[in-house]
């Protein structure tokens, strides 16, 4: 039985050079990888705050718009949203570079992400 | 599509009729399928309902998606909320054009397989740029776990119809 999917060429092409992308974009943040992870939150796209997880000491509760960020050494997380669907607590703890989870009824967003640039607000 | 004579159109009204609620149950349905999956990326959906929208742009090509594409937004809409109802006609939109443009490639080097791929790409990248506008630029963090998703999700609806197909396409003829 041959090509029983019925698969053409160009399927394969496609989805070989859409894999690649998808490949490379994954490995992207790995390159800072070793930096310490700081977590920035978004809300109506502007950022409130970048917060270095890493000098997080003790683990507090930060409220954003209709939802509860819970920050702690290492990673943050969504902690309560009035959202009806919460996708943003599926998410889950966010720690690496490159993480996201976001509110969008709520128009929150929280990202780890570590750039070059200067890092000016950092949690006590 | 022509449409020669009354018992033609009424085939057609019929067939969209099944098409709609088709899409809406399937949507429905992999809501309850696969709700709390942890590999899966937060929100994203297989989206089966998919596969009737290609089954309709083959059948009548962009009216027969955009038909079925704002049923779906429409259903969102009344089931999910404001926000799920825009991305879903977001995402929908521009799957329902890249459909189309797809569609001519198809038996010239592309299967469904492909189409799939392509309709899933655009629908997630219009619920990207949707939640973007919404939420801010943040989110674009977000499009490697969607681009990941809909290679593997397209695909999926693209191995469904491809066995699906040829046994749907004598409705074509009546």
């Amino acid at each position: 039985m041959k090509n029983s999917l019925k698969i053409k060429k160009g399927d394969v092409f496609l989805i070989a050079a859409l894999s690649l992308l998808c490949v490379f974009l994954f490995l992207l943040p790995l390159f800072s990888a070793d930096k310490p992870p700081v977590a920035s939150v978004w809300q109506n796209g502007e950022k409130l705050c970048e917060i270095d997880l890493s000098a997080v000491r003790e683990s507090y509760e930060m409220p954003v718009g209709g939802c509860v960020i819970l920050v702690e050494n290492g990673k943050i997380s969504f902690l309560r949203a009035d959202c009806p669907d919460k996708l943003c607590l599926k998410s889950g703890a966010l720690s690496k570079n490159g993480d996201t989870a976001a509110c969008v009824p709520n128009k929150v967003v929280v990202i780890i992400e570590n750039e070059e640039k200067s890092i000016d607000a950092v949690a006590e | 599509m022509p449409l020669p004579n009354e018992k033609t159109k009424v085939n057609f009204v019929a067939l969209f009729g099944i098409l709609g609620a088709l899409a809406l149950v399937l949507s429905l349905f992999e809501g309850f399928l696969f709700p709390e999956l942890p590999f899966l990326p937060a929100g994203a959906k297989v989206g089966l309902s998919n596969i009737v929208t290609m089954f309709a742009a083959s059948l009548s090509g962009l009216p027969g998606a955009l038909y079925i594409t704002a049923l779906k937004a429409l259903f969102a809409f009344i089931t999910r909320g404001a926000v799920a109802g825009t991305m879903s006609l977001c995402g929908g939109l521009l799957s329902a054009f890249a459909l189309c443009a797809a569609l001519r490639f198809r038996n010239k080097g592309l299967s469904f397989v492909g189409i799939g791929v392509i309709c899933a790409v655009f629908h997630n990248a219009g619920q990207l740029l949707c939640s973007c506008v919404l939420s801010g630029a943040a989110m674009l963090g977000y499009g490697k776990y969607l681009l990941l998703f809909a290679i593997v999700s397209g695909s999926l609806t693209g191995v469904v119809l491809n066995a699906v197909m040829p046994r749907l396409d004598i409705l074509k003829k009546n």
